[in-house]
């Protein structure tokens, strides 16, 4: 019996190249790191190698060299793609694609003084984005969901009248901008977890810098009103994130959603009771809420124990 | 390969995207064509790895002193007037007008504008810019334009030329977007 299952995992790790062991599995993360760690080197490559030539060549030879870079990456990572089942050196070449198509819209602003435009986010978005669906893999999909709420933000301050490059004081379009990701989520099917994950991500920092008033609202309240508005509201979302995933197994966006209604909650609390409050009574109760929190999550660990979805 | 094309035509699409603009700008009579001094701007190599030139335009005093009159009009026309109820109204986008006065080694920033034609009538050297508030004791008194961009790419041959050692002088267009580049330089 037992032969027969070591030999069913040895053909399904030849077939599949999946971890049988925990030792695999090790070895697994370490090649992920390598292939990130790769991928960053690469793309730093690219960009100072254009650096390195780009006064000795005429303009449309910087244009061709330019916009042919990220499309022969991109046929590279197919090659890639057809002779490893892992993925690796896949994910690594198209991470200096993603890096060379930046490369390409910035420096052609530069090249001829454009002015600057939000629309590069949204090409590298749906770029990224169709890279991810294309090839399966999930980094391409969080790169491309950042800079298509990048890009919302953008637009929805611009739309306002203000200068999108300027200071991006006001957040509240990143919040819907990330809501709209984890409603786009629900129905995101084998990507359902990276989308929900990044968009609740992407909302609790916009409240979170809501609520610390490093960011301008647009509601009609005074800076006191708008931190107090997003600290009680951010406690809300992540407790109802929290309710919502529970039942589903989604264990990072529980784990998200637990962190940031910590944070909330010290926040709201340092924000009622710090000033007038003596300190020790103060630490004293938020020792106590520590346990009770702790106790609370205790609770919730055992019903998280499969699901990983991220 | 079935649905690698998207990828390949976002680049592609993207690319053109741009050039159009470019194109769009660059034809047909330059909406201002002004000769810049020695003194109004700087040749900039961008680094000991970096082949690319640039020039960099000289900023010199922005706004001088206005009336208050004047301060109010400018917030008025940006639209700050309604946006006193915080201290932190973000920047927009505007347009200003530069000018070479004799005697100073730089190009002063004499008005500011959100569009541009309202600049034009009155000034020739009119370029894109950022507008920040300028606030005293919780009320905006005028508005601060910051160019931009405030930097040039120097294409070959141009580049030649510029790497010389010695004075230059340089030959900026501006093309129906507002958007410079260096249609000549000795």
């Amino acid at each position: 019996m037992s032969r027969h299952i070591e030999e069913t995992l040895a053909e399904l790790t030849r077939q599949f190249d999946i971890d049988s062991t925990e030792s695999q599995k090790r070895i697994s993360w370490g090649m992920r790191i390598a292939s990130t760690i790769g991928g960053l080197a690469f793309c730093a490559a690219v960009f100072l190698f254009f650096y390195r030539f780009w006064g000795l060549l005429t303009t449309p030879a910087q244009v061709a060299i330019l916009a042919a870079t990220p499309i022969l990456l991109v046929l590279g990572g197919e090659f890639a793609a057809r002779r490893e089942r892992t993925l690796y050196i896949t994910s690594l070449i198209l991470l200096v694609a993603f890096a060379a198509f930046v490369l390409n819209l910035t420096m052609l602003a530069g090249i001829f003084a454009v002015a600057p435009s939000p629309g590069g986010f949204l090409a590298w978005g749906l770029f990224a984005m169709a890279l991810a669906y294309h090839f399966r893999l999930r980094l391409p999909l969080v790169i491309g969901l950042v800079c298509l709420m990048l890009w919302l933000n953008a637009v929805a301050i611009m739309t306002a009248g203000y200068q999108w490059t300027g200071d991006l004081y006001v957040w509240e379009p990143s919040l819907l901008a990330g809501a709209l990701v984890f409603a786009a989520g629900l129905r995101a099917g084998d990507f359902s977890g990276t989308f929900l994950l990044t968009g609740l991500s992407a909302a609790l920092l916009s409240m979170l810098a809501l609520s610390l008033n490093i960011s301008n609202s647009y509601l009609p309240l005074s800076m006191a009103g708008v931190a107090r508005a997003y600290q009680i509201l951010g406690m809300m979302v992540t407790a109802l994130a929290i309710w919502y995933g529970i039942p589903r197994r989604l264990t990072g966006v529980v784990n998200a959603a637990a962190a940031g209604f910590v944070v909330f909650l010290y926040c709201r609390l340092v924000a009622a009771w710090w000033d007038w409050m003596p300190k020790y009574v103060f630490s004293l109760i938020v020792g106590v809420i520590s346990l009770g929190l702790l106790a609370a999550f205790k609770k919730i660990r055992p019903r998280l124990t499969r699901g990983d979805l991220l | 390969m079935r649905r690698l094309w998207l990828p390949l035509l976002i680049v592609l699409a993207s690319d053109a995207y741009v050039l159009v603009g470019v194109a769009r700008n660059r034809t047909g009579t330059p909406q201002a064509r002004v000769e810049l001094a020695p003194g109004d701007f700087d040749v900039v190599r961008l680094g000991d790895e970096n082949t690319g030139l640039e020039i960099r335009l000289r900023i010199g005093k922005v706004l001088p002193e206005p009336s208050f009159a004047e301060g109010q009009r400018r917030v008025k026309a940006f639209g700050y007037d309604r946006e006193i109820r915080s201290r932190l109204a973000p920047a927009k986008p505007g347009f200003a007008a530069l000018e070479h006065r004799p005697g100073v080694e730089a190009l002063t920033v004499s008005d500011c504008a959100p569009d541009a034609r309202t600049l034009r009538q009155r000034y020739t050297f009119v370029t894109r810019a950022i507008v920040h508030p300028s606030w005293t004791a919780g009320k905006i008194v005028d508005v601060r334009p910051w160019v931009e961009p405030q930097s040039v790419h120097v294409p070959l041959p141009y580049s030649r030329v510029l790497s010389r050692p010695g004075e230059h002088r340089v030959t900026l267009c501006y093309g129906s977007r507002y958007e410079p580049w260096i249609c000549e330089a000795r």
